[in-house]
């Protein structure tokens, strides 16, 4: 297992360099100079010459992707903002703890709600249970969720007055931008749960379970659900990964000082450290979120379980 | 338990539907039959006649829906099962009465190792620790000819002729009074296949084990069976002894069934299969459902049930052939 997690691991950094790459050129790519977008149209072409030499974006691509790719993966160093001046990682320290709260959380709900509905609807295929849920999470999938988020501030917000409707404040702050960022991947993960159950519950080996005179509810806890869980949880990585993509959306809707909205200002400002790291650390939450799938995945199958600890069993075997 | 004459099992007019896309399958149609004590009854018949229908019964693991049994009365040792409860019939199930399923390659769960799939019915069925369980699990395996030291391994490092025997180790753990045995032999070769026949035979006597075997080889059938019934179109069409059945059959399919062996003796240069197909079980011709296709059909066969004649003593065959010999 420690061989997979390890491999898993390498191709993460690989991944991580590939994505750097990408936004770099990206970003370099994009017409319109940043040295211009920064000083604003009443520069004069020395002054953008000078703004451009500062930055060093008057240097060749592979001279800044070399310096770029060096800092980012042997130094650590994410440069300064080139709007504010100030170190990117210091402004990230500071709105890290609001993306990741909501993203932690949404990610745990996702995955909480949405296997157990799953698991409900299919377990009642076509009793009330089934409906309700289908019903519900045909609603929610199809909502976008910006527009969800809307809808929220307008009840809980504007008409009730519950909840803030922007800005962190306290830990009420928090329960919209997370409610809004979770129904969706919940809705989604709910319904793939609920069709790998219908999958499984018609399977040979649970006529077998039984045939064995398996009570029905160890029949769903030993042979359903964990056969169920594989297909759902490959899915699970992607929906993770989503929350964090659309952080940005929720942060902008909830005007929210995290890293989602961080990274909008950087790419209206172009201000291109900020906006790299933005993307890479949306890049490394949303690997972290692919990688513990996969290792769950592992955990539970043993097909691949076996591909990594073949040979520790083979030596034990032939001792 | 009693003496060895007497019936064990009893099934009466069972009646099993499927309601698949608002049509009705009549798989199962007034069968009846019963079973001695460590007596075998071969059940044979040509895909889709409904046999896996009739065991599922029995052991009332029919997926519902779509599967409804509509009429029937099961007896086994004085007991009537049909009228258990969920929970006294869940008692029943893999401990007096177990199963051994066709498709050994989609009958093991792929994410538990074989040896718990055995121990899980053992810790079920007798009052043992989860150590003994592994044990007695270890030495159904070593029994059906698989080392104890593959407990630990899973489905999918096993071959089918392997996932076979692990089914079949798991049916014979908890020593069932009746095994109803699903084409057991049908995934091994040849050389395996006499092996398990005569693992689950050894077994049978050991435990004086009834059996319903399902098979489509009539070699299996002339080893294991002391009775055989022939299903068509979900029904019994004729009973009767090992003997009866080849060297006398009598209702036209049955022959055809027998004459579509390849006969060692003979110097028939083909083999003769039975002419057009099984009737679709969605809609049953009138009177005698072979009739489409027996070349004696009269119009007698064409309306009404035919009743089951008593060709001789104990051999019993639904066909107006035999009628002179009932009246
Ligand atoms: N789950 C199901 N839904 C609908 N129809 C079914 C289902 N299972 C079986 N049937 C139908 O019931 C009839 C009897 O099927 P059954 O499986 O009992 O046949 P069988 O004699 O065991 O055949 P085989 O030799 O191929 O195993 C067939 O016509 C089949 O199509
Ligand atoms: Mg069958």
């Amino acid at each position: 297992m420690a061989r997979y997690i390890l491999k898993r691991l390498l191709s993460m950094i690989l991944i991580l360099i590939a994505a750097a790459f990408l936004i770099f050129t990206i970003l370099y790519l994009t017409p319109g100079e940043p040295a211009r977008m920064l000083l604003g149209g009443t520069a004069t072409e020395d002054e953008v010459r000078t703004m451009a030499h500062t930055l060093g974006t008057d240097r060749s691509y592979m001279e800044q992707l070399g310096e770029f790719m060096i800092n980012t993966f042997v130094r650590f160093k994410f440069g300064n903002s080139w709007l504010y001046k100030v170190p990117v990682m210091q402004e990230m320290n500071n709105r890290l703890p609001h993306t990741i709260t909501i993203g932690l959380i949404s990610m745990i709900l996702t995955a909480l709600i949405g296997f157990g509905l799953g698991i409900i609807a299919g377990t009642h295929e076509g009793k009330w249970q089934d409906s309700v849920t289908m019903a519900i999470t045909m609603l929610l999938v199809s909502m976008p969720n910006f527009w969800l988020a809307l809808l929220m501030i307008i009840l809980f917000s504007v008409n009730l007055g519950w909840l803030p409707a922007y800005g962190i404040d306290s830990w009420t702050s928090y329960i919209m931008p997370i409610v809004a960022s979770t129904l969706g991947g919940v809705a989604m993960q709910a319904r793939q749960m609920r069709s790998a159950v219908l999958d499984v519950v018609r399977a040979d080996y649970v006529t077998t379970a039984r045939a064995k005179g398996q009570t029905e509810r160890k029949i769903t806890m030993r042979h359903i659900l964990p056969n169920a869980a594989m297909p759902a949880i490959t899915m699970l990585g992607g929906h993770l990964g989503g929350i964090v993509g659309g952080s940005a959306i929720i942060e902008s809707v909830f005007s929210i000082p995290g890293v989602g909205l961080y990274m909008l200002a950087g790419i209206n400002a172009r201000d291109y450290p900020v906006v790299r790291t933005c993307v890479l650390f949306f890049a490394l939450v949303s690997s972290i979120a692919m990688i513990l799938t996969d290792i769950g995945y592992a955990y539970l199958d043993p097909r691949i379980k076996a591909r990594y600890t073949n040979r520790k069993r083979k030596e034990e075997k032939e001792a | 338990m009693s003496e060895k004459n007497q019936t064990f099992l009893e099934v009466k007019d069972l009646t099993v539907i499927y309601t698949a896309n608002k049509k009705i399958v009549q798989a199962v149609n007034h069968v009846s039959f019963s079973l001695k004590k460590g007596e075998t009854l071969g059940l044979v018949g040509e895909t889709g006649a409904g046999k896996t229908t009739i065991a599922r019964s029995i052991l009332r693991i029919l997926p519902d829906p779509p599967a409804k049994m509509l009429g029937g009365e099961i007896t086994m040792d004085g007991v009537k099962i049909s009228a258990l409860s969920e929970e006294e019939m869940r008692k029943i199930r893999g401990g007096k009465i177990s199963m051994i399923f066709q498709d050994p390659m989609t009958a093991l769960n792929p994410l538990i190792c074989v040896g718990d799939q055995i121990s899980e019915g053992l810790m079920l069925h007798s009052d043992i620790s989860r150590d003994e369980a592994r044990k007695k699990a270890g030495e159904m395996l070593e029994m059906v000819g698989i080392p104890a030291s593959r407990y630990v391994e899973y489905p999918f490092e096993f071959s089918g002729g392997m996932k076979q025997r692990v089914v079949i180790a798991m049916a014979l753990a908890c020593n069932p009074d009746l095994l109803l045995a699903d084409e057991p032999t049908t995934a091994l070769d040849v050389t395996i296949q006499a092996q398990v026949l005569d693992l689950i035979a050894d077994l049978q006597k050991k435990l004086h084990t009834s059996m319903i075997l399902i098979t489509h080889d009539l070699g299996v059938v002339a080893q294991t069976c002391d009775n055989v019934a022939t299903v068509y179109a979900g029904e019994i069409i004729e009973y009767g002894t090992k003997k009866d059945l080849f060297l006398n059959p009598c209702h036209p399919y049955t022959v055809g069934l027998f004459d579509s062996l390849p006969s060692m003796v003979g110097d028939e240069e083909r083999l003769k299969p039975i002419a057009g197909l099984m009737p679709d079980p969605t809609d049953l011709p009138q009177g005698c459902k072979f009739n489409p296709r027996c070349p004696y059909a009269t119009e007698k066969c064409r309306s009404g049930e035919v009743p089951n004649f008593e060709v001789s003593d104990g051999h019993f065959c639904r066909c107006w052939k035999y009628a002179k010999e009932a009246i």
